[in-house]
């Protein structure tokens, strides 16, 4: 999945000229987090809500009037933005969030802000890729990280004349073992989840004891 | 204190049978109606037939080209071209005679259930061949092809403008149900199941709860696997009556599958025959409190069909006429049908409790449900009551 595809489109920008006192207002209204800084339609720097209340003084007195109103973006700003391209992987998004520790990423292409990635926009996809789209089973299985393991399990599944809706993999509990975690459009798995057991796969099922195990 | 109810049941409901192995089995009914019968529980004068749904009433929820599909389909020799699109002719959903017409016949008891109740002629009525709560609109799902209780709460807003509480104690979540009504404020649907995370059909969790003007009308309590009776009935208890109360509807509706007790073949929870004593007992005396005792029971999924459906539904239509019936399974029962049962029948409606399964697991699962059933009356009651924010 790309980052165009989840991206917010609607992008609020401003001018590195706009006051304290004026964005803070902006963020406020539009309910909005980030604002990526144009200047002649080039990126020059972002400000986050809360770059903005640092900057802010404590107390809202006369005297500190002039801070509001004559503090500009362009002196508060960061100027070195991490910035990701529409094409862009939402993995690679979500490590450059992770690993760089920022809230959010201007999406750039041919210099351009074409749209603006949060961190809640990644978690929102994942919430809807690992979601329930279709009603099902969802069976968990332990494979040898080895090839043709999935296809043994999609084989069974096939012969049975049931529809897959979903799958994911995941790096498994142990070491050299995968997980694989299969929605099925069934409501009794029992026949399949037999005769995965009986090619040699352990099925994670709800358990009465010990710790329920997870993939 | 005994109460006015109706047993809606006709002999061609016995006829909603996918394939001889397949696990949604019509015996159930016929050893449920023979065990009441045993108990001396049925009478003629409770016995009213069914009419069938006409297409008008199916057309308030069903979409015209799957009822195309599903009339096709009935037709002897007829191909199953297309079909899987409307998850017919699956492994779940096969192809049987007559589909149309049975499933039809089914919609139209709930529907007869529901019009003797508000016509006044019962207080309560029942059809157990109902319940068939994972049809879609345009799809067959979960051994269910028509939503009896979805064009029955239709009926009931048009033809008598009632607000409606629907309460689902089916093992798997009433998908089909929900999504009908989740946007509406005059249905309240309330689901009680094993969480989603393995079972079919994966929704029903506690964060489903409606959406535009149904936000807030819509409940899920998920259970954990493995669900003994005593956290069952406490959620259940605790959920239903304060958001009943507090919607104050005109009729109640009771999906009464009984597919959570510990012995169900396609199920984790572990319900003994006491949960199915107690959830009817507290549906009953809701309906009384709230409705004028207004209150339509319909079966439900069920896939021990030996030794728990026909104890639990004795229990529930035990419930509905108000007659306490002994535990003791008639000998007459018991004798005729103990040559086909695979199983020993069992001599009580209540589970010996030597039989019941050890959980080890059992303060993890209580202490998960109770947090479930806070969340839900957390998030939903002040929008029932009207004290937002
Ligand atoms: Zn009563
Ligand atoms: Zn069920």
């Amino acid at each position: 999945m790309l980052v165009r595809r989840i991206m917010n489109k609607e992008v609020v920008t401003v001018s590195p000229e706009m006051s304290l006192w004026e964005a803070l207002n902006l963020v406020k209204s539009k309910g909005i987090r980030h604002l990526p800084v144009v200047e002649e339609g080039r990126l020059v720097g972002i400000v986050s809500d809360r770059d903005l209340r640092t900057a802010s003084p404590p107390f809202l007195q006369v005297e500190n009037w002039d801070i509001m109103t004559g503090t500009l973006l362009k002196q508060i700003m960061h100027r070195d933005v991490i910035t990701v391209h529409p094409l862009e992987s939402i993995d690679e998004a979500a490590r450059l969030l992770y690993e760089h520790r920022i809230g959010c990423l201007p999406v750039l292409q041919q210099g351009t802000v074409v749209g603006i990635l949060t961190q809640s926009d990644i978690l929102f996809a994942l919430v809807e890729l690992m979601g329930v789209t279709s009603p099902g089973t969802q069976i968990q299985i332990e494979v040898p990280d080895r090839p043709g393991t999935l296809a043994d399990i999609t084989d069974i599944i096939k012969a049975n004349g049931v529809n897959i809706v979903s799958l994911l993999t995941t790096p498994g509990e142990r070491p050299a073992y995968r997980g694989v975690v299969i929605r099925i459009k069934t409501i009794d798995p029992r026949k399949i989840i037999q005769q995965i057991k009986t090619a040699g796969y352990r099925v994670l099922w709800p358990e009465n004891g010990g710790s329920q195990h997870d993939l | 204190m005994t109460c006015k109810a109706a047993f809606v049941f006709t002999p061609d409901m016995l006829k909603y049978h996918f394939s001889e192995d397949h696990p949604f089995n019509p015996v159930r009914l016929r050893l449920t109606l023979d065990l009441l019968e045993a108990y001396g529980l049925l009478e003629q004068n409770d016995m009213v037939l069914p009419r069938a749904a006409n297409m008008e009433e199916l057309l308030t929820f069903h979409e015209e080209r799957y009822l195309q599909m599903l009339k096709k389909l009935s037709e002897p020799g007829a191909s199953d071209e297309g079909a899987h699109l409307y998850g017919l002719g699956t492994e779940d959903n096969p192809v049987f005679p007559e589909m149309f017409k049975v499933g039809s016949l089914v919609v139209g008891a709930t529907v007869t259930a529901a019009e003797l109740v508000m016509e006044g002629k019962v207080e309560h009525a029942i059809n157990l061949s109902g319940g068939l709560h994972h049809a879609h609109s345009a799809m067959a799902s979960g051994f269910c092809i028509l939503n009896d209780a979805v064009i029955a709460i239709k009926l009931l807003q048009k033809k008598y403008n009632c607000r409606v509480v629907y309460i689902d104690t089916d093992a798997h979540h009433g998908d089909g149900v929900q999504w009908a009504f989740y946007e509406d404020p005059n249905v309240l649907t309330i689901s009680f199941h094993e969480t989603g995370r393995f079972l079919f059909p994966g929704t029903g969790k506690v964060a489903e709860v409606g959406k535009g003007l149904g936000y807030g009308y819509a409940v899920n309590v998920p259970l954990e696997a493995f669900t003994e009776d005593e956290s069952w009935i406490k959620n259940f208890r605790e959920v239903v009556y304060p958001i009943v109360k507090a919607f104050e509807p005109d009729i109640i509706i009771s999906q009464n599958g009984c597919d959570g007790h510990f012995y169900d073949p396609l199920t984790h929870l572990s319900a003994s025959t006491l949960t199915y004593k107690e959830i009817p007992k507290i549906v009953h005396r809701l309906a009384h409190e709230v409705c004028d005792g207004k209150w339509v029971a319909i079966g439900g999924g069920g896939y021990d069909i030996w030794k728990v459906v026909p104890r639990a539904w004795t229990l529930l239509w035990g419930e509905m006429k108000g007659i306490k019936v002994p535990a003791k399974i008639p000998e007459a029962w018991i004798k005729k049908w103990s040559a086909q049962s695979p199983f020993v029948l069992p001599p009580s409606l209540n589970d010996d409790p030597s039989e019941l399964p050890d959980i080890p697991r059992r303060p993890e699962i209580e202490e998960k449900n109770y947090l479930a059933s806070q969340r839900v009356l957390n998030s939903v009651l002040p929008i029932l009551t009207g004290n937002i924010g």
